[in-house]
């Protein structure tokens, strides 16, 4: 039976939980977001479009740590359907005064044009 | 080393001698920390699979790095305690510490790798807790 997309953000979260924990245990930060990428290569079609879903909620979080995750994946992937959670991260980070803000915002305006016609042509 | 440097360590002995035990402990953590020279650098071990990922996103926050760029992936492994079942970590990068500073980023200090994976450990390392954007990043081999 499928997931509801309740369920698959609560399992979604869990999976990066686990896999942020074996990065710590192992001291290789690197691996979480390999076990991420891998994940979503096994996803088919309609898992997709779900963790699509949470990975653009991932980029409006106030964890910089998810929203690196979700901003690695959708620039792997391109995942278009991120474009408009990316501007409005966009725009809170030119008002971000954290040490982090200036370049979380390059790597932003960096994946945009990657994205496709979407996302050039906003 | 700085005028304020040599201060601490020329003050440290007369402040630990009037401290309580538990503050000399304290204080000496405090001396130590002013005495010791910034690094200006540090080095990241890893994978060379996982070297293009870092260049393009950066390092994930909670990596650990080392203050010497030096070592053989096998001196690595062992100082560093890095685990043995993963195989020699055969990519270094090279961390801008100095640059991190002047962006506003507060830097940890280095403290000594403890015993793990059956790995003595014994060299510096120090964990950063945000993520390191790739413009502080180079890629040594």
């Amino acid at each position: 039976m499928m997931m509801t997309l309740d369920e698959f953000r609560l399992e979604m979260a869990s999976y990066r939980r686990s896999a942020d924990d074996d990065a710590t245990s192992l001291k290789d930060s690197q691996i979480a977001l390999e076990k991420l990428s891998g994940l979503y290569r096994k996803f088919d079609a309609a898992e997709r479009r779900m963790a699509d879903q949470v990975l653009s909620e991932w980029v409006l979080s106030e964890d910089e740590g998810l929203r690196f995750d979700a901003l690695a994946l959708i620039d792997e992937f391109k995942i278009d359907t991120a474009i408009s959670a990316l501007h409005e991260l966009a725009a809170r980070l030119v008002l971000s005064t954290e040490p982090s803000a200036p370049y979380e915002l390059k790597k932003v305006q960096r994946i945009i044009p990657g994205l496709g016609a979407l996302g050039s042509a906003r | 080393m700085g005028l304020g440097s040599w201060i601490a360590l020329i003050t440290a002995p007369v402040q630990l001698a009037l401290a309580a035990p538990e503050e000399a402990v304290a204080l000496t953590a405090v001396a130590a920390e002013e005495a010791a020279p910034l690094a200006d650098e540090a080095f990241h071990y890893t994978f060379s699979r996982y070297a293009s990922s870092i260049e393009t996103n950066g390092l994930r926050a909670g990596s650990y790095a080392t203050d010497t760029g030096g070592l053989s992936p096998l001196q690595a492994q062992i100082d560093l305690a890095l685990p043995a079942n993963r195989g020699l970590p055969d990519a270094l990068l090279r961390i801008d510490l100095n640059g991190l500073r002047g962006a506003g980023y507060d830097v940890p200090g280095f403290t000594q790798a403890g015993r793990m994976f059956n790995m003595p450990g014994g060299g510096a390392e120090l964990q950063f807790p945000y993520a390191i954007p790739p413009e502080f990043i180079s890629v040594v081999r």
